[in-house]
């Protein structure tokens, strides 16, 4: 970078939050994207970015955007960085945004359950925040510690409560972005509007392309008086999933309904005493204690009408206490050079989910590979799947395997009619399979896009948007 | 003009400032999707004349043509409102002043030629399906046979005889006469002149009877219900076919033989069941016949939909009153196969006209298969 | 003096249109250019009464599928015509009026019920459908949507998507864009967007919630995917008297917040429970319900026996005196009524009648029974009706329906009671109630000499209410939408958001073709 260009974001940041150096940049141009990190092992050479800023305010985010689109300086925000769809990874000559210092409370409405956060707080402090007051966002995807409340609301969110506390996008009541001009908008705190189309669905899911988000008010819940587990499991995988499809049916509302199959139970109870096996549906329900009880009964009638076995609480609870453990799985794993390991996560309708799941596995096996899935998120009309799939190939070769395993997911995920991602947002890898799954959606989607960021200087590259128009 | 709709002017001012709550109710509106097939708009356009805002041309009366009569708007208001009044009124008008429709015309002068609705010559055609006996005018009662049965459907009449034989009904004549048609669609059509004319003849033919009895709703009604509103007034007691044959029915006369293992499904007419209340002695009567009492539509009774054939609409819009029909067989296709039955010619020939294949029949043949 | 209407679409542009959609589906016809030229906002039917329509559409089409519709969009811009979609013009915004003339695009000929999945619980419908048609065919199979807007007799599924439509039971259904999976529409430009039929996805942008709610100006809704439930197994019913509005509000925030989802949950406050007997404990209610909440006769009868004094001077015309008429409150003794109604599986329902009756009680609230709610249930899309009489009694009425949160709620309450009652007579209730918010429904009546006059008036009251509601953080509307008559404030609602708007305005339909003059664009 320039002095004069340093000397410039100086005068929005000061000295100490603008750093230009080799390490900061290196650090900043990762990710947890598996096909990067694979790379990584054989070949240094990546796109740097040429400085990190750390704003403080919306003020100095809306003078950073005015003067990168003045300059035409692509920006790249940057939350947890715990993406695994390279989604803030900076072109050179990037400056990357990092909003963590942005990451203050700035309104508790207990009354109305609303906490207002800016964009760069942790999940987990923002629960933290919330668990004081006896509230609960209800939000905890596996990477919950290490990712911001920016990062869920540009990707959409999902967590492992979900089914009760719904996606991200349904939490989020308002929100405050920065243009590229850097003009500051906002919605209203409303519950509900009908004032034309809700603009805070521009930037849910925009992965950083069309401004930066910089604070949200969201929907809370109490946080719940008391949990209840069960765990079944069923000699027939599909059973699981109609018993799943049942509950939803009869408006039961679980935290948490993660169903799991052989190879994924392995590896979710290794660690367990007497660890359960096969195909395994773990329930959680929360909430008051009567509801949580009664629905806890309701669900058990219709597991066990659909040929299960009762498993008792234990892998339940085991389950939930180590519900980020996924999170932490690949690291061991990555770590051997000629492994890889990478995760796939797609839904479909109900009607579609039991032949798209039974060709997933046609599509991704191989030799010397395993592939594992769980179904969860359910709702009335369907569920995601995640699957995960570990191999070994030859060191230099896991790039390769690993492009030829998305490739035949997305094909099949294409025509199975489940979407090219639930939960994680869209890497580079996907964008054609996007393109297919949105049709004009897509095409409206880039002419927004240009539209509302004319220089293309928001994440340039995400989604496969051109730099320019 | 004015007067007359000043008369109405409480229901066409309701009808003008509602958000068309009964829009979905109107089997006009539902198929053609045209606001001025709505009451909603029939009435704001009579609102707009009233006031002076329009004139009362060739177009409005068209639009004002545009309504089966079937009443089923009137179930869904609060405020009662019955717009079909407000246009049977209007549509006299418009004859009278010389706007209304060519097919009013077309009419005029079909009914003038054959003296009834349905072509033919029903006197005669009524002599060659029954035996000559039935023509006595010694009895009591008599039956006055649609018109649209003998011309369609002469078998329900025979059918209607062989039940009274059945039941031992001995004592039930046939009409036969000059006039065999009530002039309902002359009513419905706004002709009144000969409406008038042709009314008179024939409450003179029947009024010496003690009961009268039709397979036709729409006879029953005109007979008892317009008749008198518009100064015929009968003396003899007025009976649909179902509500004179269920007493016999339930005192035991009816024999069946074997009761009929067909599963049926019932479709109220309009005019049998919101203009004259008749629901349950079909059902009734098809309960003793049938080994399965028959399905029932999502919208029956009071909320049954119109077979697009009531007030003479299809002389008015053959092609929408046909999708009218099409439309209440929906339900009928997607069940398994079942029996159509409706109690009424006009539902039946409406049926037939909107599938020619369907299984569509009379009640008194359905009676008839058993006895 | 008959209406002198403008010149309608020349022969060649019928001569067009004809040739996609065939000569009887295309009208210029006076009765149709009529039909077409309102919906059921206040000022415009006050204006079409009295003749005073300005504005009426060039030519109406009634596309039969979507192929036509296309085809029609895409020779509006050689015909030089805006483009207004059109469902059942029940809007009460202005939405649909023709104020720049153009072609109205009818789509209730799109009328289909494409598919309803079991499995998946979804119904596909086609957006002409009437909502009433739909929902009975939905109960025909088991099912509900859940979703009853007073005018779901006369309203389509694609004016329900247009303009973001909540129906009475929203606390448990959600909204329409709640209930929405996915979405085919045609742009301005004739593309056709459809959107993918899954659970959830992480694909960018919810391109379906920036099309619902604008209200025509992006293009035309074909078709839906909504999200359906089994028909509830059990109701039950409940009502509550509470002392006053913040007593009440209190209770049914406690019971959102402890997870409780009445199907229906509505507040009348003390003057709307008085003039509508919810109570049933006076004879004038027999048979009669909440439906007739603005039947002025009542009123009169009503203020008759509690102060002949007082129903003298308002005898002209209870509304026309405002004054006199909020004066009325000052009678309402049986203080604000709470109607409560759960469905659902039985278990469930009934576990939550019982914790619903708790917190009630525990705050103060007096048990009245079932009745009330049974008989606000049964008579719930009544209001719809009343209008007819408020006007055939020489007045007029609107709905003013603001939302906010629940800190801010009873200020948002007290704010427009202020600002509106020297004004109008007005009552409200408290309907579409969320964990963490909940809307008020106003309703005011007035008079005026004549349509000009109604609508000084009415713009007059209007901008109280925004200011009033504005200066309190609500949202200005929370389900009516805001076609013509709130376009002005859309400005107030969204500040430089609304750049993103024309943003996107450019972007699908950069000729201003579609519904112009509309949203503030």
């Amino acid at each position: 970078m320039t002095a004069a260009r340093r000397r410039e974001l100086e005068e929005i940041f000061g000295a100490d939050r603008v750093e230009d150096t080799p390490i900061t940049r290196r650090l900043y141009s990762q990710d947890l994207t598996a096909l990067s990190l694979v790379d990584r092992r054989h070949s240094a050479d990546e796109a740097l970015p040429d400085a990190v800023v750390w704003p403080e305010t919306v003020h100095e985010v809306s003078r950073l955007l005015r003067w990168a689109s003045e300059g035409k300086v692509p920006v790249v925000t940057y939350g947890g960085g715990t993406s695994l769809r390279a989604a803030t990874m900076p072109s050179t000559g990037a400056i990357v945004c990092d909003m963590k210092r942005m990451k203050r409370v700035t309104r508790m409405d207990e009354n109305s359950m609303i906490v207002t956060a800016e964009a760069g707080i942790l999940g987990e402090a923002l629960q933290h925040e919330l668990r004081l007051v006896g509230l609960t966002l209800g939000h905890f995807p596996p990477a919950f510690y290490g990712s911001t409340l920016g990062g869920f609301l540009a990707t959409r969110s999902a967590g492992s409560l979900s089914t009760r506390y719904g996606p991200i996008e349904d939490m989020v009541i308002s929100l405050q972005a920065v243009l590229p001009d850097g003009s500051i908008v906002k919605t209203r705190t409303a519950p509900r509007s009908a004032t034309g189309p809700d603009f805070n669905h521009v930037f849910l899911g925009s992965q950083g392309t069309l401004g930066i988000i910089t604070r949200a008010s969201l929907r809370c819940r109490m946080a719940p008086a008391t949990r209840t587990f069960a765990a079944y499991k069923f000699a027939d995988w599909n059973d699981g999933v109609t018993a799943m499809r049942l509950m939803m049916r009869k408006g039961l509302l679980p935290a948490a309904v993660r169903y799991s199959d052989p190879p994924e139970t392995a590896r979710t109870f290794a660690r367990m005493e007497d660890e359960p096996d096969g195909n395994v549906l773990v329930l959680v329900f929360e909430g008051h204690d009567r509801r949580a009880l009664l629905e806890a009964s309701i669900a058990a009638e219709i597991a066990l009408s659909c040929h299960c076995t009762q498993l008792g609480e234990e892998a339940a609870r085991h389950w939930f206490d180590h519900r980020f453990a996924e999170a932490y799985r690949r690291s061991p794993v990555l770590a051997e050079d000629g492994a890889y390991m990478e995760v796939i996560d797609t839904a479909a309708t109900w009607s579609r989910l039991p032949t798209l799941i039974a060709s997933l596995r046609d599509a991704l096996a191989g030799e010397g590979r395993q592939v594992s899935l769980y179904v969860a998120n359910a709702s009335s009309v369907g569920a995601s799947v995640c699957l995960t799939v570990q191999g070994h190939t030859p060191a230099g070769e896991e790039g390769k395997t690993l492009q030829a395993i998305w490739t035949a997911a997305l094909s099949t995920i294409r025509q199975g009619g489940g979407t090219v991602s639930y939960r994680q947002g869209i890497g580079p890898w996907q964008i054609d399979a996007l393109k297919e799954e949105l049709g004009v959606g897509y095409d409206l989607l880039r002419d927004m896009k240009r539209q509302i960021d004319p220089n293309g200087i928001m994440n340039p590259g995400a989604f496969g948007f051109d730099r320019t128009s | 003009m004015k007067p007359v709709l000043n008369q109405h002017f409480k229901s066409i001012e309701f009808c003008t400032y509602c958000p068309k709550m009964c829009r979905f109710a109107c089997p006009v509106a539902e198929v053609t999707g045209h606001e001025a097939d709505t009451p909603w708009g029939r009435q704001t356009l009579m609102h707009l004349v009233r006031e002076g805002h329009m004139d009362f041309d060739a177009d409005v009366a068209a639009a004002i043509y545009r309504c089966a009569t079937c009443s089923l708007c009137t179930e869904y208001c609060d405020h009662n409102n019955k717009p079909y009044e407000v246009m049977l009124d209007m549509r006299a008008e418009a004859v009278k002043e010389g706007i209304e429709p060519s097919e009013v015309e077309e009419f005029r002068q079909f009914y003038s030629q054959h003296n009834n609705s349905y072509g033919d010559n029903l006197q005669a055609r009524i002599k060659t399906l029954l035996p000559e006996i039935y023509f006595a005018k010694s009895s009591q009662v008599i039956f006055v046979p649609s018109g649209s049965h003998i011309v369609h459907n002469p078998s329900v009449i025979q059918d209607t005889f062989k039940i009274f034989e059945a039941m031992e009904i001995d004592h039930v004549s046939c009409h036969v006469g000059e006039v065999m048609d009530t002039g309902a669609h002359l009513r419905e059509l706004g002709l009144m002149e000969q409406y008038h004319a042709n009314a008179k003849k024939l409450s003179e033919a029947l009024a010496g009877y003690k009961t009268i009895v039709s397979g036709s709703p729409t006879v029953v009604y005109e007979l008892k219900v317009m008749y008198p509103k518009f100064g015929y007034e009968l003396t003899p007691k007025i009976y649909h076919v179902s509500e004179f044959l269920w007493p016999f029915v339930r005192q035991g006369r009816l024999k069946v033989r074997r009761r009929l293992t067909q599963k049926a499904i019932y479709h109220d007419s309009c005019r049998l069941g919101r203009d004259l209340g008749v629901y349950d002695p079909p059902r009734d009567i098809l309960r003793e016949v049938l080994a399965e009492p028959p399905a029932e539509f999502a919208r029956n009774r009071e909320k049954s939909e119109c077979c697009g054939g009531q007030g003479a609409f299809p002389w008015i819009d053959q092609d929408a009153s046909i999708q009218i029909a099409q439309r209440r067989l929906g339900e009928v296709y997607e069940s398994e196969k079942r029996l159509l039955v409706t109690a009424c010619p006009m539902c039946e020939r409406q049926f037939r006209l909107a599938d020619e294949k369907l299984d569509v029949v009379d009640l008194v043949s359905v009676v008839a298969r058993v006895v | 003096m008959a209406l002198s209407l403008p010149a309608p679409a020349a022969r060649e542009v019928v001569d067009q249109l004809a040739a996609i959609v065939g000569p009887e589906q295309v009208s210029v016809a006076p009765i149709d250019r009529l039909t077409y030229a309102r919906d059921m906002y206040t000022v415009a039917i006050i204006k079409h009464a009295e003749g005073k329509l300005e504005h009426f559409p060039h030519v109406i089409v009634w596309p039969a599928n979507e192929d036509e519709l296309i085809r029609v969009v895409k020779l509006a811009p050689d015909l030089g015509l805006p483009v207004i979609p059109f469902g059942a013009g029940s809007g009460v915004c202005g939405g649909t009026l023709p104020i720049h003339g153009g072609i109205m695009l009818d789509v209730k000929r799109l009328g289909r019920i494409v598919e309803i999945n079991d499995d998946d619980l979804t119904v596909t419908a086609q957006a002409g459908i009437n909502g009433q048609v739909l929902e009975m065919e939905l109960n025909r199979h088991g099912y509900t949507l859940g979703h009853f807007p007073s005018s779901i007799h006369c309203s389509t599924l694609g004016g329900w998507v247009a303009a973001r439509s909540a129906g009475q039971l929203s606390s448990k259904y959600g909204k329409i864009e709640d209930m929405l999976i996915a979405l085919r529409w045609v742009c301005p430009d004739g593309r056709v967007y459809s959107s993918p039929i899954v659970p959830g996805r992480s694909t960018g942008p919810d391109f379906d919630q920036i099309l619902t709610g604008s209200e025509g100006t992006l293009g035309v809704c074909t078709e839906a995917t909504l999200r359906i439930c089994p028909y509830p197994a059990d109701r039950r019913f409940v009502a509550f008297t509470f002392p006053d509005v913040p007593t009440a509000t209190e209770a049914m925030r406690m019971m959102l917040r402890n997870d409780l989802r009445p199907a229906a949950m509505r507040l009348y406050d003390a003057l709307d429970t008085m003039l509508v007997g919810t109570s049933g404990s006076t004879e004038h209610t027999q048979g009669k319900s909440l439906g007739d909440l603005l039947q002025i006769e009542q009123i009169g009868n009503r203020v008759r026996t509690l102060a002949p004094d007082l129903f003298r001077k308002a005898q002209r015309f209870v509304a026309g005196n405002a004054q006199i008429a909020n004066q009325l409150e000052l009678l309402a003794k049986e203080g604000c009524m709470l109607i409560l109604m759960f469905e659902g599986e039985r278990e469930l329902t009934d576990y939550e009648f019982e914790a619903a009756v708790m917190i009630c009680e525990r705050l103060g609230g007096t048990n009245k029974g079932p009745k009330p709610a049974i008989r606000w249930f049964e008579n719930r899309h009544h209001v719809s009706y009343k209008m007819s009489k408020v006007y055939y009694n020489g007045a007029f009425v609107d709905t003013i329906e603001v939302a906010t949160t629940w800190t801010r709620l009873i200020d948002l309450y007290d704010a427009v009671c202020a600002a509106l009652k020297p004004h109008a007579f007005l009552m409200a209730h408290f309907s579409h109630a969320y964990p963490d918010g909940c809307s008020i429904y106003f309703t005011f009546v007035t008079s005026a000499a004549d349509a000009d006059e109604a609508a000084t008036k009415h713009a007059f009251i209007w901008s109280l209410a925004m200011k009033a509601a504005g200066g309190v953080g609500a949202t200005l509307s929370h389900h009516h939408g805001i076609g013509l008559s709130k376009a002005q404030y859309m400005r107030d609602e969204h500040g430089d958001m609304m750049r993103v708007y024309r943003d996107i305005k450019t972007v699908m339909d950069d000729a201003h073709r579609f519904n112009p003059g509309k949203m503030g664009l």
